[in-house]
């Protein structure tokens, strides 16, 4: 008996679902108190969880990689790292021999990376190095994702133990 | 027959339900999430985390009551084949986008499951929708 066509059906359906869903959306989001912002600046908000001169920058990072300065220090699980890693970087999960790892950094400090700045894993590593009193560290939030954005190199393959300063 | 489609359109509907609640009630982390996942530019961060779990709800309800089951039916599938295809691409990437970052389990092997979840979810979604159309045409 009925002989609308489905795709009729279907977007009259749609529509009537698309500003239900605005009304609802908008309603709650503006009357509750746990509504959050329509619109938020994401990476100024993951930013703000470091204290101010316990990060570097992908400039700087190059800087300190290129020149030998620092020892890089991958916070990710060993597949990530086996994927790509910035050369010669060490791999070592927060879970991970963090004693053995300062003992590879040699004294140098260290640069303490994982994927991107939604990654939380190089804050886990090192608030455990603070934690372990070894403060001679910097956090690079951009990570792996920043570092082959700016079209600088990466190394493929496990952690071999070579990765230090005894590279 | 006709109840097992029903039964298909209430479950698939019941699921979204669900799966909505809890992004409804904690929005601020679920738009952690969506972020997390990085596909997205960050102004559509929030917007998505506000709007998107309301259009699960609405779905799921109507899925549950009924009405204008069809096109929340087909509405959810998009939305599935989006999920699907993201974990996909995610898959895709390899073990670049398995890092750690969201689950302590081993990424490759999860994200598999989720798709498998997806489709079966897909499968449910699509009997339901059958169980629409053949009401529709007698």
């Amino acid at each position: 008996m009925n002989k609308t066509p489905w795709i009729q059906i279907i977007l009259r359906d749609a529509m009537l679902i698309v500003a239900l869903t605005l009304v609802c959306g908008a309603l709650f989001n503006s009357l509750r108190p746990a509504g959050i912002p329509w619109t938020e600046d994401w990476s100024a908000r993951m930013m703000a969880r470091f204290e101010p001169g316990e990060t570097i920058d992908t400039a700087r990072a190059y800087q300190l990689w290129r020149d030998g300065s620092a020892v890089f220090v991958d916070a990710r699980d060993p597949e990530s790292f086996a994927y790509s890693h910035i050369p010669g970087a060490m791999n070592v999960e927060p879970d991970g021999d963090i004693d053995a790892a300062i003992e590879r950094a040699g004294g140098k400090p260290m640069v303490i990376y994982c994927q991107s700045l939604a990654c939380h894993l190089s804050d886990e590593l090192a608030a455990i190095m603070k934690f372990l009193g070894h403060e001679n560290y910097v956090i690079y939030p951009g990570g792996i994702v920043a570092w082959r954005e700016a079209g600088h190199p990466v190394e493929q393959g496990p952690d071999t133990g070579r990765g230090g300063a005894a590279q | 027959m006709r109840y097992v489609f029903i039964a298909a359109r209430v479950l698939f509907g019941l699921v979204f339900i669900w799966a909505s609640f809890d992004k409804i009630l904690n929005p601020d982390a679920f738009a952690q999430i969506v972020y997390n996942y990085q596909v997205l530019p960050d102004a559509l961060v929030n917007p998505v985390a506000i709007f998107l779990p309301w259009f699960e709800m609405i779905c799921g309800v109507l899925l549950v009551i009924g009405r204008f089951s069809l096109g929340a039916g087909v509405l959810l599938e998009l939305l599935l084949l989006v999920f699907v295809g993201l974990l996909a691409w995610n898959a895709a990437r390899g073990l670049d986008v398995a890092c750690g970052c969201f689950t302590t389990d081993a990424g490759e092997g999860n994200m598999a499951v989720d798709i498998v979840r997806d489709l079966v979810i897909m499968a449910v979604g699509a009997l339901g929708i059958a169980g629409d159309v053949l009401r529709n045409r007698h």
